[in-house]
């Protein structure tokens, strides 16, 4: 066998051993909820952002506190409200009387970790000054520019609850989130030892596995992970059964797409594979790791029409249909 | 309903009353007839008393008010309805205001329909007249007594219960002889496996990795067609649990996923393979063909035991 390809396998299982550490001690906190965590993971490791979405109470906040507590990194959470302004995320000039000078004071944006609890319920230039900061990585108070630090990944949520009295996220914004996960109920066993965990007097707590330090140097190592040609082709394949659903078999969508998936899309698809197959200590990408995550990569990104909502056809209707139709290398 | 059918004129005459009937040309432009369905019907039907006053000339010369409802002795009214018409003939145009009255007997007997009395003003002189109908006698019979039903129904579903039965007989043992005769001719999964196998190894001698590339998708062929399981878009790891829950034994799946595992390395992470690593491919696609006859013959062998 190659042995380059060898060593690389070897490097990502030596690597990627802290996963298997992060993940145990989260467990310690939270019950279940694997995805939610994988989730977080793949945008840590494939430096990219998060848009949950899920009722209240499914310990999505206590998740990523958790993470943060294992990776040792700076988590703050905002919850967005209607009368919420820039200035108030990311920082604002106050006078200071007895310098008589300006200082700047950061908002909470500055940190590893953000919980933008309902950004749905904050104004749009609130959600694009937040939006800006994640596409940027950096933000600029009056006339000083600050790099946010690394890693720096912003999970938001959504309440799919309420509607009344909220901004939703234009697509355009939410195309910027790499991955939207729909955070769902624990089952019944989980949901026991939930209720037991959270009976005990003491709290369990987790501990750092990594530093910060280490999630950017497995950031890198993401990157290096093999991605095949047919791998390469199967994900511009599933991009464009999106945008073209007629060439590859599957007409009857074509009535039901208004717009495809972006180029952003095959590009998340590629680094979430790879992320993927870090998770699961492979130095290569096969076709079950961008099945896995497609969904999660795609459902935002393809905007159906008003027939489809009419038929109550969903974008996850229309992902599911182009992932069986494209054909798996 | 025999006197609805049976409509026949009792009475037919223009009958004038004197105290107000005043010598006039007009006189014979109106006349009034009243009409049974029937002169004997039995208790329990129905009997229609019809009114129809024929106008001739001009209509609106006669201001008729309203008639009311017939004087009767052992009737019950159960419905009225009333029409006009015009009709013309040779005489000219004519009239015709219809008055109906359907009436139920009360007892066995005797029933009677008064003299039906008609007041018109004739308009051009302002002379009050009335006209009316003579009495009528009906004779009211025994009821008929509806004819004992045969129950067919019981008939009906026995005849439909029995068409059944034999359609879904008849269906069975078409269905088992094309069963039958499906099985003698389709290859079974384990056949089409070997076979494949067989093409794959003459087509691709020199290459292992070919080799391994189609014998892993004869691999996932295999799966789907035997077990049901969708591999072609699963992970090793979900094939390999997966084929556990449908009962196969440690050894062969540690097989698999060893086939399973070198596939992967070959198709998606370009490694170059050799003989060895193919023949463990083959190895893990007999190994399980192998345990699926096996265990195929001791499912027969229960089959024909029970």
């Amino acid at each position: 066998m190659n042995e380059e390809i060898q060593r690389l396998n070897e490097r990502i299982e030596a690597e990627s051993r802290f996963v298997d550490d992060i993940r145990r001690e989260i467990s310690k906190v939270i019950i279940g909820q694997k995805y939610l965590i994988d989730r977080i993971l793949l945008g840590l490791l494939g430096d990219g952002h998060i848009l949950l979405e899920g009722v209240p109470g499914l310990a999505k906040t206590l998740a990523v506190s958790t993470l943060a507590q294992t990776i040792d990194a700076d988590f703050q959470r905002i919850q967005f409200t209607p009368d919420l302004l820039p200035a108030d995320l990311v920082g604002t000039l106050i006078f200071n009387q007895k310098d008589n000078t300006f200082c700047t004071k950061k908002g909470p944006i500055f940190a590893n970790i953000i919980l933008a609890d309902e950004i749905n319920r904050a104004p749009a230039k609130v959600q694009s000054a937040l939006l800006e900061a994640m596409q940027e990585r950096q933000v600029t108070i009056s006339e000083n520019t600050f790099p946010l630090p690394a890693p720096f990944l912003v999970l938001a949520t959504q309440n799919p609850i309420e509607q009344q009295g909220t901004y939703p996220l234009p697509e355009a914004q939410v195309d910027r989130f790499m991955l939207k996960a729909i955070v769902t109920y624990p089952k019944k066993e989980e949901e026991r030892q939930i209720m037991r965990l959270h009976g005990q007097s003491q709290k369990p707590a987790a501990q750092k596995i990594v530093d910060p330090k280490d999630i950017i140097r497995a950031r890198e190592v993401v990157r290096d992970i093999y991605i095949d040609e047919k791998i390469e082709s199967y994900i511009l394949d599933l991009v464009f059964a999106s945008r073209n659903p007629e060439q590859y078999g599957i007409e009857d969508l074509a009535e039901l797409i208004q717009y495809g998936a972006s180029p952003r899309a095959t590009l998340f698809l590629r680094v979430c594979a790879q992320a993927h197959a870090f998770l699961n200590h492979r130095g290569y990408v096969t076709p079950e790791d961008v099945r896995s995550i497609a969904m999660d990569v795609l459902r935002h990104r393809v905007i159906v029409t008003y027939e489809a909502e009419a038929e109550e056809i969903s974008s996850e209707d229309v992902v599911r249909k182009i992932l069986g139709a494209v054909e798996v290398p | 309903m025999l006197a609805v059918f049976c409509f026949f004129p009792l009475m037919a005459q223009a009958d004038t009353l004197p105290e107000t009937a005043p010598s006039a040309p007009e006189w014979g432009d109106i006349q009034i007839k009243g009409e049974l369905s029937a002169e004997t019907i039995p208790q329990n039907d129905s009997l229609v008393f019809t009114v129809r006053i024929v106008l001739r000339g001009n209509p609106d010369d006669y201001a008729i008010s309203d008639p009311g409802n017939p004087s009767v002795a052992n009737l019950s009214l159960i419905a009225t309805s009333q029409g006009n018409r015009t009709e013309s003939d040779i005489e000219g145009v004519r009239l015709i205001k219809e008055y109906r009255y359907t009436y139920k007997p009360e007892t066995i007997g005797m029933a009677y329909i008064n003299p039906f009395r008609i007041q018109y003003i004739y308009v051009p002189n302002g002379v009050n007249r009335n006209i009316a109908t003579s009495r009528l006698e009906i004779k009211i019979t025994d009821p008929i007594l509806p004819k004992k039903r045969v129950k067919i129904w019981p008939y009906i579903i026995g005849i439909v219960i029995l068409a059944g039965a034999t359609a879904v007989i008849v269906s069975r043992i078409r269905s088992k002889k094309i069963a039958e005769a499906e099985t003698e001719n389709v290859r079974s999964p384990e056949e089409i496996a070997r076979e494949s196998m067989r093409e794959a190894k003459k087509t691709a001698t020199d290459n292992p990795e070919n080799l391994i590339g189609a014998l892993s998708r004869i691999l996932t062929i295999y799966i789907t067609n035997k077990y049901g399981i969708d591999a072609r878009s699963m992970s090793d790891e979900k094939v390999v649990e997966a084929l556990e829950m449908k009962g196969v034994s440690p050894a062969i799946l540690k097989n698999i996923g060893k086939s399973l595992d070198i596939a992967d390395k070959v198709r998606f992470a370009a490694m170059s393979a050799n003989t060895g690593d193919a023949d463990i491919v083959e190895l893990g696609i007999e190994s399980l063909i192998a345990f699926s006859e096996k265990k195929n013959r001791e499912e027969n062998i229960n089959k024909d035991e029970k």
